[in-house]
């Protein structure tokens, strides 16, 4: 992808990122539910709950609060939020890289198995490891993440407590972080126990989000292969003398991901959606999970926060596929 | 000097489930080192299959129920995957019908002639790629040293097909399989794919079998020429008897419906329906007789 389309595909976002937070405001403010409700008790006046509504502007009409959050918005500014009363980008600032380390961690796991998979089953076309994972893709595919991340804390947690299930690391092992990206921080300062403690926190939520991606990637990248394996440029191989493992891993495979890549592109935007639920099943302290707290809250700036954040976040993810096919792709290289 | 491809009364069907279509009837042709055969027909007459059926790239549906190949005097109707890929891309090699699906869209050209290089010359990455630019050289393909960073989609289907024809001849096979090279291009790009196929069959004495359903074609690259009608060889002789003196009828009929450029508004001369439908009968009872002496043998 060339600076121009990128650049353009930058400009293109600005609608789509206005659009959210048109939708969100709005939505956020007819649906019922009032924030003033939430925080404070049964015994307060009315007066205070007016005072209250002075104080975070919700006396004015939704265009005008409308207008000043945009103001607001291009100061780098999200407002306070009402539940927690701090600043909401600190709060979002904070919780966003345990998400994304989270969400990393799925993607790799989801890749590696995929194309483990998606390899292994055309290799063995027609026979039992094809029919193995077939069984196995369309089990997990019927099964959303957030089961999974129920099943997992049943069977790990539970019956064979091998597993942690809950949080982010040990509170007995002692950390000093300086970022949130605990995995990657401990790693690159070489802390091998805290790495291993949140490693240990981070498989069974990252599987639980990863298997429905593996379960789609694999069927996909299965018949694309199937499919490569009937072109004319694999018969020449064939004819040039290749093995069949080269044929499929060398020649129909390069050519298989470029669909795979297209679809499981929009099934990754779901996996970032997936975190909201299974970071809240295994009590990690991300992004998602402090979404739910927002919205039980009638939290309206961190609700609005949060899911600017996941807006980028998919344009961001969505921008890197295009990338990445375009890599794929030499006929999609000269625009 | 013994025959460096012979087969012998192959038999060939397309089988799937419970039923099966012949599709080679008892095909008998020998080609000596060095030599053009080429092999003739109407569309599913089965040339194209002779040809799979010596490279060992028939359909999984396509089974070999009688005769044999002998490639230099050896039996390789039924060898072992790993024998016949000793036998692919060093001995035989195969210039496609298609050249614009016939090379891997996602990698470079220079790559796709290195690769077969590497695999059974054991060349190094850079003498690969220095054989390369000779090869494309040998193709006529002008500034070799641009056109190897390109990839297939940005080249015409006659430059498409020279880089066919140089990785067929790469490793200086004794055997090419030529399945309709000329089929997919236009008729002035035709004639210069032909010319060059000779010449470098030529200067290397690679032998061809050289499958088509255009007579003109023959004509040109041809040392001997079969007639094939629905899987059985009809009339096989040298180009020049053939042209002069076509002995079977069907032969005749052919030629005679060979649209002339010379003559555009002369009537067409399909072959005569009597004929096909004399032909069809004779198939009609080769097949019975088959499935007799099956039951017989039974």
């Amino acid at each position: 992808m060339t600076a121009a389309s990128l650049l353009r595909r930058l400009m293109l976002s600005v609608p789509t990122l206005f659009g959210v937070l048109v939708i969100n405001f709005v939505l956020l403010r007819v649906v019922p539910g009032d924030p003033i409700a939430m925080m404070i008790g049964p015994g307060a006046t009315p007066e205070d709950i007016q005072n209250l509504r002075e104080i975070y502007g919700l006396d004015q009409s939704i265009f005008q609060q409308f207008l000043f959050y945009i103001r607001d918005l291009f100061n780098g500014n999200l407002g306070i939020s009402i539940s927690m009363r701090q600043d909401v980008v600190e709060l979002i600032g904070g919780r966003l890289p345990v998400t994304l380390e989270l969400a990393f961690v799925a993607i790799v796991i989801a890749l590696v198995g995929i194309v483990g998979f998606g390899i292994t089953a055309s290799m063995w076309k027609g026979h039992w490891p094809e029919v193995l994972i077939d069984a196995f893709s369309g089990f997990v595919q019927a099964v959303p993440d957030f089961l999974w991340g129920l099943l997992f804390i049943l069977i790990f947690g539970v019956l064979w407590a091998f597993m942690p299930i809950f949080g982010r690391m040990d509170l007995t092992v002692e950390f000093d972080p300086a970022t949130q990206f605990y995995l990657f921080e401990s790693l690159l300062r070489g802390d091998f126990v805290v790495f291993a403690s949140v490693l240990q926190h981070i498989v069974l939520p990252a599987l639980s989000l990863a298997l429905p991606l593996i379960a789609v990637g694999t069927r996909l990248l299965k018949s694309s292969i199937i499919e490569a394996m009937a072109q004319d440029y694999v018969q020449l191989a064939r004819v040039k003398g290749f093995s069949h493992f080269r044929i499929v891993v060398s020649q129909a495979f390069p050519n298989a991901l470029i669909p795979t890549v297209t679809l499981t592109g929009v099934q990754m935007t779901f996996l970032i959606g997936g975190t909201v639920l299974v970071e809240r099943i295994f009590g990690y302290p991300g992004l998602g999970n402090m979404a739910i707290d927002a919205v039980i809250n009638r939290d309206l700036p961190l609700i609005q926060g949060i899911v600017l954040t996941f807006a980028v976040m998919f344009i961001v993810l969505n921008i890197l596929i295009d990338m990445t096919y375009a890599f794929l792709n030499p006929r999609l290289r000269h625009d | 000097m013994t025959a460096l491809l012979n087969i012998h009364n192959l038999h060939l069907e397309i089988q799937q489930g419970t039923t099966s279509l012949p599709i080679l009837r008892g095909v008998s042709l020998s080609l000596q080192p060095g030599e053009v055969l080429g092999l003739v027909g109407e569309s599913s007459a089965g040339k194209t299959m002779i040809g799979k059926a010596t490279l060992g790239i028939l359909p999984s549906q396509g089974v070999i129920t009688d005769g044999e190949i002998l490639f230099d005097g050896a039996d390789i109707t039924h060898i072992s995957v790993k024998a016949r890929r000793r036998l692919l891309g060093t001995d035989m090699a195969m210039i496609p019908q298609d050249p614009m699906t016939s090379l891997n869209p996602v990698f470079r050209i220079g790559s796709q002639i290195a690769d077969v290089l590497r695999l059974h010359l054991g060349l190094k990455s850079k003498e690969a790629d220095q054989r390369v630019l000779e090869l494309l050289d040998n193709v006529h393909i002008n500034r070799p040293e641009r056109v190897v960073k390109l990839y297939p989609h940005e080249l015409s289907g006659g430059m498409r097909q020279r880089i066919l024809i140089a990785i067929a001849f790469a490793c200086r096979p004794r055997l090419i399989i030529a399945d309709e090279p000329t089929t997919a291009l236009d008729v002035t790009i035709q004639r210069q794919v032909l010319r060059l196929i000779k010449e470098l069959q030529v200067a290397s004495g690679t032998a061809i079998l050289f499958v088509t359903h255009d007579l003109g074609v023959v004509a040109k690259i041809c040392n001997r020429v079969g007639v094939i009608h629905a899987g059985r060889i009809l009339e096989l002789s040298s180009a020049r008897d053939l042209f002069e003196a076509p002995t079977h009828p069907y032969t005749q009929a052919l030629m005679a419906a060979t649209p002339r450029y010379d003559r555009p508004n002369s009537a067409l001369n399909p072959v005569p329906e009597a004929l096909v439908s004399a032909l069809w009968d004779d198939v009609r009872s080769y097949d019975r007789g088959e499935r007799s002496v099956d039951t017989g043998n039974a």
